[in-house]
């Protein structure tokens, strides 16, 4: 009983008691703690940092403390898409779902794989599926929204909307919505997410660094200069955030962005 | 033991969660992700191949996604494409009757184009065969196009009936000419029973007989050719019976022509003067004599001197081999190949009448 207890969501910065106290204990036994969670969280963090390898690293390490952790499943298969290896994306999601058939949050990775890749009929099934499987995430939703704007449908906002009112969305909800969107070529509409990122979490590099990035494809050079440097205030070493600085500042007087930014 | 999946509370020793059928057992599962960079093709490749897919795919839905608001989401796609076959769209909305009716009359100025084909009747038929066409395609659009401004339902119009034309009859055209050739036979001179204004069908590429044979048909391209100074034989089509094949040994005494010195059909070109000659054919070689059937020749030029000139003839010359009367409607049918024997010889007097049925 106390298992099927354990798992009941809790707010963003809540933990379970009883972790807390387990570590607490640990660290006054003075040894060292490289649990799965341990490595659970430095994956979530950088993630939240926009360093893919590294979290993919870690997700994998967590899972060799612990097998049954699905969120290290979703985020290795996350990490995957993010590093635009789709196939492998789509493959180590077949992988997961042999294990852990019909897991929502599997499902909507794999869709978002499978639309990556041009499979919008897979995606649109692995989608449903999600939807409708036991459970939330913003995860879910926000495939369902990348599948919608894939098919150049209006309902897509109404998806990530959606995704961010569900339990555990926070600020990197929106950075991630808002980097879907900049996939699909879509900065007016990423720069709301971005910058309602940044209100969130003003002291977060990476939402500066998408927001910069969103200024910048919206062809608003001078306030993507101004939105890289604010990231570099707060982290003066954040590699992605120098190199957009770099590119702005090397395409400021770009005529072929000046005429994309004329037509949009 | 507690499903990490569905966190069920299964019982002890099971291997595989008893709701949600997940592994409980996961000792043995692999965690090491495959990479992009244990394959043989670069990363750097592969992204952007798979980037280049992603956005071509994304630019064709955007662009069918644009086209549909631009146009009228009301259009009925599947019944639109059907409309291919006329008659058969409307019978998907419903309108069975009328269908039947539009398709009835397609068919029937389908058969109408086929009757004249090769002939100079043909084009109009052929407008009224594709217009019908269109308009039927039109009319299953009806509805929407009825919301569009005059010029832009003009528009649709004319690219409804570019598209039929050039994708639909047009390919179907260059394809029958590969099975069935029409040559509207005019300027008849010497052949009484071939007139003026007859239609006839030949094969064509796919269907031509690799070699011919003594008697038949054919229709052969004649060349331009200068035969002295001052006259030039034009470009033209002729058709005639094949009276010698390749290596026969051919002769002409000045009244009669002998094939491997047996009678041959004597070759009567209006006139009675023949040339005397010999000659061996070569492997790619027929003997024809010629009708002057579209033939003209510019200048001073004695028929006799158009017969032994033009009367061997080179096999790429051959088009095909003629094999059906397609007009007048009265004489319609089939034109049989006879080969010409010493006891009963053909004669060119009489070339296609007698064998035309």
């Amino acid at each position: 009983m106390n298992g099927r207890f354990s798992r009941l969501e809790f707010g963003a910065g809540e933990k379970p008691e009883h972790q807390e106290s387990l570590a607490t204990d640990k660290r006054l036994q003075g040894t060292i703690t490289r649990s799965a969670e341990h490595f659970l969280d430095n994956a979530r963090i950088a993630r939240r940092r926009g360093e893919f390898e590294p979290a993919l690293q870690l997700f994998t390490r967590a899972l060799r403390e612990d097998r049954a952790r699905v969120p290290a499943w979703v985020g290795q298969v996350q990490m995957l898409i993010e590093l635009s290896e789709y196939a492998e994306a789509r493959l180590w999601c077949d992988k997961a779902l042999e294990v852990f058939r019909m897991n929502g949050d599997l499902l909507a990775a794999k869709s978002v794989a499978c639309l990556r890749q041009g499979d919008i009929r897979s995606a649109s099934v692995c989608s449903d599926v999600s939807v409708q499987s036991p459970g939330a995430s913003p995860l879910r939703w926000q495939a369902r929204g990348e599948l919608l704007l894939r098919q150049g449908e209006s309902r897509a906002r109404d998806c990530f909307d959606k995704s961010l009112t569900e339990v555990g969305a926070d600020w990197f909800d929106r950075v991630v919505v808002a980097r879907i969107y900049l996939f699909y070529d879509k900065p007016a509409a990423a720069i709301e997410f971005a910058t309602l990122a940044t209100g969130l979490a003003p002291a977060e590099v990476y939402a500066w660094t998408v927001r910069a990035a969103c200024q910048h494809e919206l062809g608003d050079q001078a306030r993507a200069i101004e939105s890289c440097r604010r990231a570099l205030e707060i982290d003066a070493r954040f590699a992605p955030a120098k190199a957009l600085l770099g590119s702005v500042q090397n395409s400021r007087t770009g005529i072929f962005r000046r005429i994309k930014g004329w037509f949009r | 033991m507690e499903c990490p999946n569905c966190t069920f509370q299964n019982v002890p020793g099971l291997r595989n969660c008893a709701r949600c059928q997940s592994m409980l057992d996961l000792a043995g599962v692999s965690v090491e992700p495959p990479r992009a960079s244990q394959s043989v093709v670069p990363l750097r490749v592969r992204a952007f191949a798979s980037r280049a897919v992603f956005e071509a795919a994304y630019a064709l839905t955007v662009a069918d996604g644009a086209f549909r608001r631009q146009f009228n989401p009301d259009v009925n796609w599947p019944a639109l494409v059907r409309g291919i076959v006329p008659g058969w769209g409307h019978r998907s909305l419903g309108q069975r009757a009328f269908g039947a009716i539009i398709a009835a009359v397609w068919l029937l100025l389908l058969l109408w184009a086929a009757l004249l084909a090769g002939g100079p009747g043909f084009w109009p038929v052929y407008a009224m065969l594709v217009g019908w066409h269109c308009l039927s395609i039109n009319l299953i659009m009806a509805r929407p196009l009825g919301q569009q401004p005059v010029l832009r339902r003009a528009a649709i119009g004319f690219l409804v009936f570019a598209l039929v034309n050039f994708c639909l009859y047009l390919p179907a055209g260059f394809m029958l000419s590969r099975i069935a050739v029409p040559l509207h036979a005019t300027g008849i001179k010497s052949v009484a029973s071939l007139q003026d204004d007859d239609t006839l069908l030949y094969t064509g590429a796919w269907t031509s007989p690799e070699r011919y044979t003594r008697g038949q048909i054919v229709a052969y391209h004649i060349a331009g050719r200068a035969l002295q100074p001052g006259v030039l034989i034009a470009d033209g089509m002729g058709v005639d019976r094949i009276i010698a094949t390749p290596n026969d040994l051919v002769s002409s005494d000045g009244n009669s022509v002998f094939v491997n010195g047996e009678p041959a059909p004597s070759p009567s070109l209006g006139v009675a003067i023949l040339p005397s000659f010999t000659t061996r054919l070569s492997a790619n070689e027929y003997f024809i004599y010629p009708s002057l059937l579209r033939m003209e020749a510019y200048g001073m030029v004695r028929p006799s001197d158009l017969a032994s000139q033009l009367s061997v003839v080179r096999a790429d010359s051959i088009r095909g081999k003629v094999f059906w009367r397609l007009r007048p409607w009265s004489r319609m049918g089939r034109l049989q190949a006879t080969a010409p024997t010493a006891s009963q010889p053909l004669s060119l007097s009489q070339p296609i009448l007698e064998h035309n049925r």
